[in-house]
């Protein structure tokens, strides 16, 4: 009894922080749910298919794996699927989420603008580009090379690390990147890539324009453990990367010269985003081509929901980002049996819904918390 | 804090030209002028984000190239006339950005306490919870100079402050969309922490009165040059703002403040020069 007065006594003297606890509370709870969700599911895009796989078999074939005691039983065929095909798949759909869900708040808070997304470094152009010259010029010769399979993957990941180059090259002065002036070399960039494209296409024929624009809709069917190892620096430098800049992007939310009046280097920090997001957007695409929707609003419906503060944002992100992907992918393999949606598909037509059901809630309850 | 010899050239034309200055610690400096004359431009240069000029501005003896950003983060402040339009942040977590520079988590219970004494200092206690975007100009502009002053300790304990590095304020215009008690309670908190605290204050002022009212000492700047320099009550004279703004000026005075007087614009007279 007395232990808990003098707790009390303690807790008083705290300094009250109503507004500040509760939304470092919201943003508790949110971490918890979302880890939750996104263990809840990973076990449901694993099992989900062809051939169904249970919770606890999931389990037991991950603890054989592992040299320990299955909990119960399953058969081989269950394992090698899990194994070989859905335990990658999903892997790599979480790592892709995650990258573009954090590259999301990267160029939002980078840009000031809750609209943007990775696109407007040029990266998923670049890499679009990149792929496309490798599918149509490149065929027979970069197949029977050394990359095998890998061509179009590299000439993707090259492709849009190189349009970031030069959207870095050209959006700014005396080697200094410039945020607004980023914006502007980005229109710059996709229109010189979009020119590209177009050309491309026009001389292209039927079938490279078939494998074009399947890959262009993206999609993890080619997901194997060599792909999740190739993807994995990229995906990790951005998904890890961009949470460490968190509090530098709570500073440029005041404006770059307030921001570097609080003693941030807005040079550096632009920089290091910009590097980040091409390393794990540019890596997103080679691996599963172009997934729109989660880069844009993932980072968005978590603000509405936790606010703006990007330590708030960022791991949020990339569980919410993850767990997105694997859920549209599990979706986009399942629904059409045997078949397969193009996912990006899928994350349009189950995220957009969501997204403008939040603008509706947002206008009548943010303004008044 | 002191300039010598300032000039800034952009474009070819000259912003700044020959600009000698001085700010001490404990001080309220004011800058006056017509819009063009530099004023701006100077509290750009005295905080760091203009390096392109001629002369030399040093901070503690050093010049000011010589200090990180975030060494000149922890000794000057900077409220600037335009701020950007904030996401939705809370005022204290607005306030609390100001804490940055210091080390640590920039949200833990020190950082609290200076943020809570800032705006106590700024006259914003009491909206602390509200979003900055609900708030009108005035309360705005109360909050950025919280968090200047969070960022500089200001209200704070002196025993919290770390060392006994000199810290300066540079404000363009902080009295900018303030009604008239306000401006009063502003000006009052702005000269309160450089008095009471020692920090240097520079501002930058469109009203003459005001700033003959609120600063200790006064420059005017016409054309990028040092028009005159010295005591408020004795540089603001209407001969030196007819020359300043290009106006007919008048002194008046009031019989119940012998101490005071005041510089009347006449609209309907033009310049005699």
């Amino acid at each position: 009894m007395t232990s808990q007065v003098v707790g009390g006594a303690f807790e008083a003297e705290e300094v009250p922080t109503t507004g500040l606890a509760r939304r470092r509370r919201r943003r508790r709870v949110a971490t918890l749910v979302l880890v939750g969700a996104s263990l809840v599911v990973g076990l449901l895009g694993a099992g989900l298919g062809a051939v169904r796989i249970e919770p606890l078999q999931i389990v037991s074939i991950v603890l054989q794996a592992l040299g320990l005691e299955p909990w119960v039983a399953f058969s081989d065929q269950q394992a090698l699927v899990f194994l070989q095909i859905r335990a990658p798949r999903v892997v790599l759909a979480a790592g892709i989420g995650a990258a573009l869900g954090t590259s999301g708040v990267a160029m939002q808070g980078l840009l000031r603008n809750p609209l943007a997304d990775a696109t407007l470094i040029g990266v998923s152009s670049g890499a679009a580009l990149g792929a496309a010259v490798c599918i149509v010029f490149g065929g027979s010769v970069l197949a029977s090379s050394i990359f095998g399979g890998w061509a179009s993957s590299l000439a993707a990941f090259t492709g849009g690390l190189a349009a970031t180059a030069l959207v870095l090259r050209f959006g700014g002065s005396k080697g200094r990147p410039e945020i607004a002036r980023i914006l502007l070399a980005g229109i710059g960039v996709n229109a010189l890539v979009g020119a590209a494209l177009g050309w491309i296409t026009f001389v292209s024929d039927e079938s490279e324009l078939r494998t074009l624009t399947f890959w262009t809709l993206g999609g993890l069917g080619g997901a194997r453990w060599e792909l999740v190892a190739s993807a994995a620096p990229g995906l990790l430098a951005c998904a890890l990367g961009v949470p460490l800049f968190a509090r530098s992007l709570n500073l440029l939310a005041l404006g770059e010269r307030d921001a570097r009046h609080l003693g941030l280097r807005v040079d550096r920090v632009t920089r290091a985003l910009v590097v980040l997001v091409a390393l794990g957007v540019g890596t997103a695409v080679a691996s599963a081509g172009i997934i729109g929707f989660v880069g844009l609003v993932v980072p968005h419906v978590l603000r509405l929901a936790l606010g703006p503060d990007h330590r708030g944002l960022a791991w949020p992100s990339a569980l919410l980002g993850g767990t997105t992907l694997v859920a549209a992918d599990t979706a986009a393999r399942t629904l059409a049996q045997p078949q397969e949606l193009p996912v990006g598909v899928v994350t349009a037509a189950l995220g957009a819904p969501v997204f403008l059901a939040l603008l509706r809630r947002d206008r009548r309850d943010v303004r008044g918390a | 804090m002191r300039a010598v010899g300032v000039s800034v050239v952009a474009s070819g034309v000259s912003l700044l030209d020959g600009v000698d200055l001085e700010l001490s610690p404990g001080e309220v400096v004011g800058v006056v002028g017509a819009n063009g004359a530099g004023k701006s431009t100077l509290v750009r240069v005295l905080s760091g984000e203009v390096s392109l000029f001629l002369g030399r501005v040093e901070l503690d003896g050093a010049p000011l190239d010589r200090f990180t950003p975030l060494e000149l983060a922890l000794r000057r402040a900077v409220v600037s006339q335009h701020g950007a339009v904030e996401g939705e942040l809370t005022v204290l977590e607005s306030v609390l950005l100001g804490r940055s520079p210091h080390p640590g988590r920039g949200d833990d219970r020190a950082d609290l306490r200076a943020a809570r004494a800032a705006l106590e200092a700024a006259g914003a206690r009491g909206f602390e919870d509200r979003l900055v975007p609900t708030l009108s100009g005035g309360e705005r502009q109360r909050v950025r100079l919280a968090r200047a002053f969070a960022q500089l300790d200001v209200g704070a304990a002196s025993s919290a402050r770390t060392g006994a590095r000199s810290r300066f304020l540079l404000l363009d215009e902080p009295l900018q969309g303030l009604d008239l008690a306000q401006h009063v309670a502003v000006a009052r908190a702005i000269t309160a922490a450089a008095h009471d605290e020692g920090i240097g204050v520079l501002a930058v002022h469109h009203d003459v009165n005001l700033a003959a009212a609120t600063c200790d000492r006064v420059v005017v700047l016409r054309a990028g040059r040092v028009l005159a320099s010295g005591g408020a009550r004795d540089v603001l004279t209407a001969a030196v703002v007819e020359r300043a703004f290009d106006v007919k000026a008048h002194t008046l005075s009031a019989p119940w403040r012998a101490d005071a007087t005041w510089i009347a614009i006449d609209p309907g007279e033009s310049s005699t020069r």
